[in-house]
């Protein structure tokens, strides 16, 4: 029996990794090389920075030493500056590119999170209905726009919204899909995708003018955060934000920090919301050593960090935990369109 | 705006492409091996990822790390293989974010016109996409790159008896999916 299915899953998976190729401009060497070069670039000087400071630390430690007659007293060097790095696949502001024009009843813009890949910005509004409580789930009503244009499957049929072709994702009649997703490119440079959840609707019809009635822009002004974080010493890209923005003063916000480039070990999840609030466990909390590193309240907020992972350095735990200790409250005016940065 | 079909997995590739050239290169043949191979990364990633806007992001982040490691890729027995674990591991790492499940903005290409049946690669990818990302892993590299029970655990870092165990409820799931259809 297992044979047969092993051998029937090779013949699928062959022909499914050999259709049509869609074009690949997507990939370029060249950013590639150049971003690795960048990485390189900033490793050797890492490397070479840290042999300078032990160099200078053990210089200092010996006139110290000698200059208080061998009582051994070790002076503080001042800490480091902020540094940050930007890169290709980084968030810079949150902004929102879309908006609901419809949506069922009950249902309401919940949040903003936008999510950047290496080679593009995604930007998602969410919907739900009051009492959702988590930005950072899926949220039943879904509304992504990307920075780049995406082939359409080629049976698109007579599917349109609003005169654009567009295309079912997965099979909206089938019983076990939990979604049905249209997508669709409404501008040249511009994809869509609308996935809404079979909790919501059943209906494609229901969906497609969900896709209508959405408005998109291209420049709105960037939300704004009332809490700025600045204890962060190393490079670093904010590779997702992401807001709340209905139902409370304080919105619930996070991100998601990548250091030292896109492939280093450290990642750091923060999410920050109203003291009161419940927030749920995060996925792999409770074991191994992707543990949530810390959880804390700071005056109206509850800021948790979730590091992933962070095997073995608990200088890096105790580094990122210092971040708690220095956020700055922001008033209304002086609100910042970066919290990390 | 469709290229050429390309080779299953990793390709024999002509002298004339990465060999010989790339040897003097002055990127040490980075250029030349990941011309020559990028279609075979990009059908594995889509495998893995199951869209070809992540499969794309998958191989952008790919190639980026192969060139930071190219000097330890280089003396690697295989580059092939070298290549296939940072394919591998990079998808995994960014599948254990928390938030990883986003909204995919593009669909693949159908094949139902090359097909007797319409809605099979489909209802593979669907089967696919119900499986955990490290069973997923296990399933290509076991039934798409042909590698043992030993080189896949090899890949994933972890014990033969794991990829068994991996692949054997990946199976059941994808049994139940398919057969379901």
């Amino acid at each position: 029996m297992n044979e047969s299915l092993e051998s029937h899953l090779r013949d699928e998976l062959r022909a499914l990794a050999d259709a049509p190729l869609p074009a690949s401009g997507h990939v370029d060497i060249a950013t590639a090389r150049t971003r690795g070069t960048r990485t390189r670039r900033t490793r050797r000087a890492r490397a070479a920075a840290a042999v300078t400071a032990a160099c200078v630390a053990i210089a200092g430690v010996s006139y110290s030493v000698l200059a208080d007659g061998g009582s051994g007293t070790v002076r503080r060097t001042p800490p480091a500056q902020n540094a940050t790095s930007g890169g290709p696949g980084e968030v810079r502001t949150l902004t929102r590119t879309a908006s609901f024009g419809w949506l069922p009843d009950g249902y309401r813009e919940y949040g903003v999170r936008a999510a950047a890949g290496s080679l593009s910005l995604n930007t998602t509004v969410s919907a739900a209905k009051p009492g959702f409580t988590d930005p950072q789930d899926v949220a039943p009503i879904q509304l992504t726009t990307g920075t780049r244009p995406d082939p359409l499957p080629r049976a698109t049929g007579n599917l349109t919204v609003n005169g654009k072709a567009a295309a079912w994702l997965g099979h909206p009649r089938a019983d076990r899909s939990n979604a049905i997703q249209i997508v669709w490119n409404y501008a040249s440079d511009r994809s869509a995708s609308l996935r809404v959840s079979t909790k919501v609707t059943r209906d494609p019809a229901t969906v497609v003018k969900i896709a209508e009635s959405a408005v998109f822009a291209r420049a709105t002004e960037p939300i704004r955060f009332p809490v700025r974080f600045r204890g962060l010493k190393e490079p670093f890209e904010v590779r997702e934000l992401y807001a709340e923005t209905t139902g409370s003063s304080t919105p619930a916000f996070g991100g998601f920090l990548v250091f030292g480039g896109a492939f280093a070990k450290q990642r750091l999840q923060i999410d920050v919301y109203p003291a009161g609030a419940r927030r749920p466990r995060l996925p792999g909390q409770g074991s191994g050593p992707r543990n949530e590193l810390t959880e804390t309240t700071m005056g109206p907020y509850k800021v948790r960090l979730y590091g992933n992972p962070f095997p073995h350095q608990p200088s890096k735990v105790a580094e990122f935990a210092a971040l708690l200790g220095q956020a700055s409250f922001l008033p209304q005016d002086r609100q910042t369109t970066n919290p990390f940065k | 705006m469709y290229e050429k079909d390309g080779p299953m997995t990793a390709p024999a590739v002509p002298a004339d492409d990465v060999g010989v050239r790339g040897a003097e290169d002055a990127d040490g043949g980075y250029t030349a091996y990941v011309s020559g191979r990028v279609t075979w990364i990009r059908r594995t990633a889509y495998l893995l990822c199951g869209d070809w806007t992540a499969a794309d992001d998958l191989t952008q982040q790919t190639i980026y790390k192969l060139f930071v490691h190219w000097a330890k890729a280089r003396r690697a027995e295989s580059l092939d293989a070298y290549t296939r674990v940072v394919l591998v591991r990079e998808f995994l790492a960014e599948r254990r974010k928390a938030w990883w499940r986003r909204t995919s903005l593009v669909a693949p290409p159908d094949r139902a016109s090359d097909s007797g049946d319409p809605d099979g690669g489909l209802d593979l990818r669907d089967a696919l996409a119900s499986l955990a990302p490290r069973q997923r892993a296990v399933v290509v590299l076991r039934y798409y790159c042909d590698l043992s029970v030993a080189d896949t655990a090899t890949v994933l870092g972890c014990s033969e008896g794991n990829v068994k165990s991996q692949a054997s409820r990946a199976l059941t799931t994808l049994r139940g999916h398919l057969e379901g259809r």
